[in-house]
């Protein structure tokens, strides 16, 4: 990679003039760290919020489950949860919450209205009760399946069900004996609500060079030092657009992000892709103030941004042509 | 005189929905965790935490790892559990 042109990228990502705040930086090439950056008061082994990226490690924990016989695609979320109500909610299964297309009524966003917003509610409303429950109780509005709609209500279902699938105290230690551990990241945190469920949505912790180790698990096909952590096709499952994403696209006027089952894609709808500068099979992990875990299959890069963007955005798609760029 | 009876109007909503109890709990929680999880100063978390309206009282018990936070007429006690789970919100 030309390293003129990554000079540009690290530049560009900590310019103090700009509006957003990059806390922490790592491109990764062929499993080498080509470079690594933090600003103050941040370091390459110190945890940091992932918000949203939560929701893509969710995901893993889910295929590591699948791999050992714990629950399946096919589970019916009612099983777990009799609250389920609405349009056609039994045939509501684990692989809608992955694919964000529960059909439950669910307002994401907070910024302009934050009284009429569901996620708000249920992470500092419901936080010291019972999310998964919460989200539960709400109304199913669309048959399930047939339409994409990013809620964070349905991480933590999804994680209410694991949970209700093993029992407390294999859950409690899961994601460090199966997944952690075996990743040797240290710095994990991840909190839970009032029910002593993981809160999949938002609240996990790591440090920048453990999240680029979730990237790479998933570069590698799920296999992490020839030992395979998720099932064989779990990362096709995974980074392929859904179908509820694909149905929403025919009333789209622009491009917009696709989605697999909890990891966001490049791939386009007909008016192409969100980031026209990075290659269309590069997949994501977001999330809020801007925290990015990018990979790009091909090219065999992962890049890991960490942020605190509270007043500005960063711009994705600068990034992705500085690294695409660099190859040239 | 119409902004201000719209001002108490508001604030006499707020203070009889469950909605209010945001105020306080996103505080408490998000610096609870900006503190112990993450290890920024108290200055950075005040700052990082805040939210629409600012908290009325913030009292923080750094040897126990817990702070109890104040705002539209709610409180809110978030506290340090353990380096796996984080924070949670206590009450």
């Amino acid at each position: 990679m030309n390293p003129k042109t990554i000079d540009k990228l690290f530049k560009y990502l900590f310019d103090k003039n700009e509006s957003f705040s990059t806390d922490s930086v790592i491109l990764i090439r062929n499993g080498k760290i080509l470079r690594e950056e933090y600003a103050k008061g941040y370091k390459a082994d110190g945890t940091h919020r992932t918000w949203s990226i939560s929701k893509s490690v969710t995901n893993t924990l889910i295929g590591i489950a699948i791999k050992k016989g714990i629950i399946s695609l096919e589970t019916k979320v009612k099983k777990f949860y009799p609250e389920l109500n609405g349009e056609n909610h039994e045939s509501m299964t684990l692989d809608h919450l992955l694919k964000m297309s529960s059909g439950i009524d669910w307002n994401e966003y907070y910024e302009e209205n934050p009284f009429a917003s569901h996620v708000i509610r249920m992470l500092y409303v419901y936080q010291n009760k019972d999310m998964a429950s919460y989200t539960a109780k709400q109304p199913v509005i669309h048959q399930p399946g047939t339409r994409f709609h990013y809620s964070s209500g349905e991480s933590n279902l999804i994680m209410g069900m694991l949970k209700k699938s093993m029992g407390l105290k294999d859950y409690e230690n899961f994601p460090w004996n199966e997944l952690f551990d075996k990743l040797n990241i240290e710095s994990a945190t991840w909190e839970r609500d009032g029910s002593d469920v993981f809160i999949g949505s938002s609240y996990l912790y790591l440090s920048p060079r453990d999240l680029a180790k979730i990237g790479k698990l998933y570069l590698n096909d799920g296999i992490w030092e020839k030992e395979r952590i998720l099932p064989e096709g779990w990362v096709e499952y995974t980074t392929t657009p859904n179908q509820a994403w694909k149905n929403n696209q025919t009333n789209e006027s622009k491009p917009k992000l696709a989605y697999g089952a909890h990891w966001w894609l490049n791939r386009p709808n007909r008016h192409g892709s969100v980031h026209p500068a990075a290659p269309e099979n590069v997949y994501m992990a977001l999330g809020h103030h801007g925290q990015i875990l990018a990979v790009f299959p091909d090219q065999k890069i992962i890049f890991v941004r960490m942020a605190a963007d509270k007043d500005g955005k960063i711009d994705r798609n600068m990034i992705f042509k500085f690294i695409m760029d660099s190859l040239k | 005189m119409m902004n201000y009876i719209g001002l108490i109007s508001l604030m006499l909503v707020l203070t009889s929905c469950e909605f209010n109890k945001a105020f306080s709990s996103s505080f408490a929680k998000e610096y609870c965790s900006c503190r112990y999880v993450v290890g920024q100063t108290k200055e950075h978390c005040k700052e990082y935490a805040q939210n629409f309206i600012p908290p009325w009282s913030i009292k923080e018990n750094v040897e126990k790892k817990y702070v109890t936070v104040s705002n539209m007429f709610k409180t809110t006690t978030a506290s340090y559990v353990s380096k796996r789970y984080g924070c949670s919100i206590k009450e």
